[in-house]
């Protein structure tokens, strides 16, 4: 229905950085995520783009249609907020007729319309209820029934998952996902949860301190992290500090406190910010490691000393020492892993990531 | 003096800091007895505890320059400098036209010199460092990013920029004018005789001139003499009432019924958030009697009750036996009686609002540590309570200050509010205007900052927000023994019974059961009064008028806090500080100066000879300039209960209503109003109440028409008071009228709204 282009936008508070020159675009029909740790200016950013507030610099484009200083009220956008901000003066129909009210469509186009919308939501027979008389994920699912009932071109969600419990979570997941789908409505999700973020998504931007680090599919942001932050934020990676020894193609090696470590790099980073003598850091996701290599294959062989190694239903998750470094590791929960003695494993050298360093990263291993 | 130090408990420097206080103090106090054994005059005195001051800020901006975090500390303590700042700005002219009071004050002034000094400059050093600090950040982060600023065209929410400038502008006309010109005249020379072209003279002839300031009483307080063989108390003077001069008087009283009234309210407080006993719903209904407010008919009800021969007087002595004399209230002491029943309910209510929000856990926690009875009340409940003490004490503090009621009733000339009023009525009509009275509204008017400072200094805004977040949901309660239960009903009944004398004396007179000379005479029971004050159309007409002008007030009232409550909790724009201090800022202004400063507003310019004329009785309709002034002045009270309704309700509420295509003043009407129609109708209840039972500008600007039928209720219940014996019968049955008014509104408000029947909380 609509696409949103975004141009180069900053938003200042006082000395607080929100939005750091975003310029992005998000396209018709796609759900596209912005994914990032808490204060990092995602609500900012889907803010902005509502019309609460307006950026300090840069454009914002519906479609060709530039929207950067248009009030709320002018953009035909639909909010679903954190904490629903249902009406508590009206009934689960009259909150959802508000907006249908506002557009002067007839009565009998309303009470079909919202019918609809019950259906599609699964909120039949509520109509007459008070926003208190629901619980957490019935009123979860009036908010987003009052923003898609006026076929918004945009439809907007701040976290809307988080104040419910997991299971509840998991559901309400599948359930948007469903209707977007179904209406085929430009979405635009905030969430600090990867997993949310990763299932849900067409797209996502990953942001940390107002500044979109990488956008891209579920898959490109997992797989190829563009760089440590995204690499570190998504799912839970061993992170290595090392020096280039060698680039070869896109193939880098690299001399860390492991050994030597051959692994791959980003094409548009060789020579440039990966060459030799750079300081990089090496990428091994704890899924990456084998206990027997494959024929064809080539791969780097770790000797891990185990200390500690935890059951977790599909895999084991094993803590093992090489050199006074750490490394995370997770194996098929049918191997057997001798605690204490030595163990050799082994990681595809394509599964292994180099990436730039970076100065004053939070890494979680 | 205040020594708060720079980060207590950090080592290495205290010593060093030790000494650095004990040279400044040291120095000062020095000073100060060098001054008062006469070795050097006052002004090298004070020029050398500015100094020490100013030493003291100066090296502590030194060390502390390289720990920003201890720095900001100081900031804590701005209100404290204020306080002594005020005091030294006061003690300097003093001093200049000496008065009997001036070399008291000029010690204390000395003492806080320091204090005031360094408070100065550390605020100053503070805020200048901060500001340029944010500043040249900000400005980098602009310059790096070329950002130009959004037009504020674009930006302004045109809704909210209307709702900031209607309440703006009529606060400054109608509020901050008036009183401004009260400022103005207290400060205009008398154009012949001796102090032509001075500036200052009315100023020193209030400071220095004994009927003002005394530098020994007349009279006697206390004195006791027996009367037809029966001893008689007489408080406040037995012949000659006592008297200290006019502004000693008003600030004694003022001090007095403040202290009394904290204290019984904190007393009954205590009692009704922290103890659980049988009867309890029962006094919590039984404490809304004294909150009812019946000016003048209760003067004349404790008169009644407390002279020697009265009611009250005779069953403590005569029959109960507590007193071993009769108790005869007059002057002064009346006034204090007075004052303290029926404002004890204001400082009751900040209290128990206080004491009810404070976190369950900070006192379970203070008790897991060891914390037990009085050492826990004063280590933790006190503290936390602070703010709503404080806040009733404000209120105490100003109401006493202005208070008519008591000083008319008691024929008490000597206080500034009588003064005041006094001066006013005798100027009505006449072309020439006492100048005295714009310099006593201003000493008035400073005498309530100054308190407010005061009180305001030992509770910082910062305390009151931590407290607001607490936990009502479980309170405290405890269930006391046997004494302390008897101790509790004793305390209750007692407080109780005291604060609710000129009620319940209302009720007596109402009905006959009490003569208005204090006698008992239950078989003399009629309606014949209260028919007479409902039915009669010389009576009931200002009935009529009362509720007319308190509606159209209260209308204006809407217009205005709606706008200003809404635009203060909606825009982040620092200019809604400004608006919020406005629309608060009436019940830090004594009524009789805004009176008076109402009496010149409206006596001149484009008001000269209209309906809006005081001083032109042939035209003048009160009906305009009351219905302005109500409107005015009580809407503090309307405001904080829409302030509050605003507040709970969350912003995302009506930013949903945008994002759906509603505008901000469609979202106002169907999400916002609704919302908070509860805070609205007790607002109004309460903004109603406080209207019709005006006092300082209903019977001074009230009353100057040529025809006295435009005057309202409170005017008429004042010219009653001063008149005959059935004159009496009619006021106490309009006390009566206002007690059922009021009676309406609490159950209304209280059951019916679910809000809580509070005055305020600052
Ligand atoms: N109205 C405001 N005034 C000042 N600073 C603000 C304001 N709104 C946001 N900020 C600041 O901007 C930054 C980004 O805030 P934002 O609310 O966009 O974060 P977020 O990514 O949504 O975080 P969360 O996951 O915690 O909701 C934060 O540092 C925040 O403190
Ligand atoms: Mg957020």
């Amino acid at each position: 229905m609509t696409r949103v282009r975004i141009e180069g936008i900053t938003k200042i508070y006082g000395p607080v950085i929100a939005v750091d020159n975003m310029t992005l675009e998000i396209e018709d029909g796609e759900f596209f995520t912005f994914l990032g740790p808490s204060g990092c200016g995602k609500t900012t950013t889907l803010r902005l783009i509502a019309g609460f507030e307006f950026s300090d610099k840069g454009r914002i484009f519906f479609d060709d249609k530039e929207v950067t200083f248009l009030k709320p009220y002018e953009r035909n956008t639909a909010m679903v907020f954190q904490n629903y901000a249902l009406w508590p003066h009206m009934t689960v129909f009259d909150n959802i007729a508000y907006g249908l009210k506002l557009r002067k469509v007839p009565r009998e186009e309303i009470t079909r319309k919202v019918k609809q919308v019950l259906e599609l939501t699964r909120l039949e027979g509520m109509e007459n209820r008070y926003p208190t008389q629901l619980s957490g994920g019935q009123q979860q699912r009036v908010a987003l029934a009052r923003a898609l009932v006026v076929e918004p071109s945009i439809l907007l969600l701040d976290e809307p998952l988080s104040n419910l419990d997991a299971k509840l979570r998991v559901g309400m997941r599948e359930e948007i996902k469903r209707i977007q789908k179904e209406l085929g409505i430009t979405t635009i999700y905030v969430t600090h949860d990867q997993e949310e973020a990763l299932t849900m998504s067409d797209r996502i931007a990953v942001m940390n301190k107002g500044k979109v680090h990488q956008v891209g599919t579920p898959y490109e942001i997992y797989a190829r992290p563009r760089d440590l932050f995204v690499a570190t934020f998504l799912g839970r990676s061993n992170l290595l500090k090392g020096t280039v020894k060698s680039v070869d193609g896109s193939k880098v090696e690299v001399e860390t406190s492991l050994g030597r470590i051959t692994g791959f790099t980003h094409r548009d980073y060789i020579d440039m910010k990966v060459k030799e003598g750079s300081t990089v850091g090496v990428i091994i996701r704890p899924e990456s490691f084998i206990l027997e290599q494959k024929r064809n294959k080539e791969y780097n062989k770790f000797t891990v000393n185990i200390i500690l190694s935890m059951f977790a239903g599909n895999r084991i998750e094993v803590r093992g020492v090489y050199n006074d470094t750490e490394l995370l590791i997770y194996l098929p929960s049918n191997a057997e892993i001798p605690v204490d003695k030595p163990l050799d494993v082994y990681v595809e050298r394509s599964e292994i990531l180099i990436l730039p360093w970076e100065k004053g990263l939070l890494h979680q291993s | 003096m205040t020594v708060e130090g720079i980060a207590g408990g950090s080592n290495g420097v205290s010593s060093s800091r030790m000494l650095l206080y004990g040279i400044s103090y040291g120095a000062t106090i020095l000073a100060g007895f060098l001054y008062i054994y006469g070795l050097i005059s006052y002004e090298i005195s004070l020029v050398i505890a500015l100094l020490a001051g100013l030493y003291l800020s100066l090296y502590r901006y030194n060390i502390a320059g390289t720990r920003p975090a201890d720095y900001y500390r100081f900031e804590v303590n701005n209100q404290v400098y204020l306080v002594s700042l005020l005091i030294v700005v006061i003690g300097i002219p003093l001093r200049v036209y000496g008065s009997g009071v001036a070399y008291f004050i000029e010690l204390i002034s000395l003492a806080y010199a320091t204090d005031a000094t360094i408070g100065l400059i550390d605020y100053s050093i503070v805020s200048l460092r901060n500001y340029y600090m944010r500043r040249r950040h900000e400005k980098s982060i602009w310059k790096e990013y070329d950002l130009r600023p959004v037009p504020w065209i674009k930006r302004i929410d045109k809704l909210i920029a209307l709702f900031a400038t209607y309440p703006l502008i009529m606060m400054t006309v109608f509020l901050l004018v008036p009183v401004a010109i009260v400022v103005l005249n207290a400060f205009t020379p008398p154009t012949i005789g001796p102090g032509a072209g001075d500036h200052l003279y009315w100023l020193k002839e209030v400071f220095t001139d004994p009927i003002y300031v005394r530098a020994k009483p007349v009279g006697k307080f206390i004195e006791t003499r027996i009367v037809d063989g029966i001893p008689v108390l007489y408080l406040g003077g037995a012949r000659v009432t006592y008297n200290h001069g006019i502004l000693i008087n008003s600030l004694l009283v003022a001090i007095t019924v403040t202290i009394s009234a904290t204290l019984l309210g904190l007393l009954m407080a205590f009692i009704m958030a922290r103890y659980k006993f049988p009867g309890k719903s029962l006094f919590r209904i039984l404490v809304l009697v004294p909150m009812f407010i019946i000016p003048f008919a209760n003067a004349l009800a404790v008169k009644a009750i407390f002279s020697y021969d009265g009611i009250g007087s005779v069953i403590m002595h005569d029959y109960l036996r507590i007193l071993p004399w009769r108790i005869n209230l007059s002057g002064l002491a009346g006034v204090m009686f007075l004052q303290v029943m029926a404002y004890m309910p204001i400082a009751y209510l900040n209290i128990f609002s206080s004491l009810a929000n404070i976190d369950p856990n900070l006192e379970e926690q203070a008790e897991n540590l060891g914390a037990k009875g009085f050492k826990l009340f004063r280590t933790v409940t006190l503290p936390l309570a602070l703010p709503g003490i404080a806040a009733g004490a404000i209120l105490v503090f100003i109401f006493s200050l202005e208070d008519l009621a008591g000083p008319i009733v008691f024929e008490e000339r000597n206080l500034i509010s009588y003064q005041i009023y006094d001066k006013l009525l005798v100027s009505a009509g006449k072309p020439t205007i006492l100048p005295e009275i714009s310099t006593l509204a201003l000493v008035m008017l400073m005498f309530a900052i100054l308190g407010y400072a005061i009180i305001r200094s030992y509770v910082s805004l910062k305390q009151y927000a931590m407290l607001s977040k607490g936990g009502r949901r479980h309170p405290r309660e405890r269930r006391p023994g046997a004494v302390g239960l008897a101790l509790i009903y004793i305390v209750l009944l007692s407080v109780l019974a005291f604060a609710s004398t000129p009620q319940v004396g209302t009720i007596l007179i109402t009905f006959g059961i009490l003569q208005p000379d204090g006698k008992l005479t239950l078989s003399q029971f009629t309606l014949q009064h209260i028919e007479r004050v409902l039915t009669a159309p010389d009576v009931n007409i200002y009935i009529r008028n009362s509720i007319v002008y308190a509606s159209l007030a209260l209308a204006l009232m809407l217009t205005i806090a709606i706008p200003a409550a809404y635009a203060v909790s909606r825009s982040k724009s620092k200019l809604m500080n400004i608006l919020d201090a406005l629309v608060t800022l009436p019940i830090a202004i004594p009524g009789l100066v805004i009176a008076v400063g109402l009496f010149f507003f409206y006596s001149r310019g484009i008001f000269r000879g209209t309906v809006f004329d005081p001083t032109s009785p042939e035209t003048y309709n009160p009906m305009y300039v009351l219905v302005l002034a109500y409107g005015i002045r009580k809407i503090p009270f309307v405001a904080r209960s829409l302030f509050a309704g605003l507040q709970q309700t969350h912003v995302s509420l009506e930013e949903a209503a945008m994002n759906l295509g509603a505008s901000r003043s469609k979202v106002l009407v169907s999400i916002v109003i609704p919302l908070i129609l509860l805070n609205i109708l007790s607002g109004v209840l309460l903004g109603f109440i406080y209207a019709s039972t005006e006092v300082s500008v209903s019977i001074t600007l009230g009353g100057m028409s040529a025809d006295n039928t435009k005057a309202p209720l409170t005017w008429f219940m004042k010219q009653t008071s001063l008149a005959s014996v059935q004159a009496s019968f009619d006021l106490a049955s309009l006390g009566f009228v206002l007690i059922i008014i009021q009676l309406i509104a609490v159950v209304v408000i209280v059951l019916g709204l679910r809000q809580s029947y509070a005055f305020i909380s600052l």
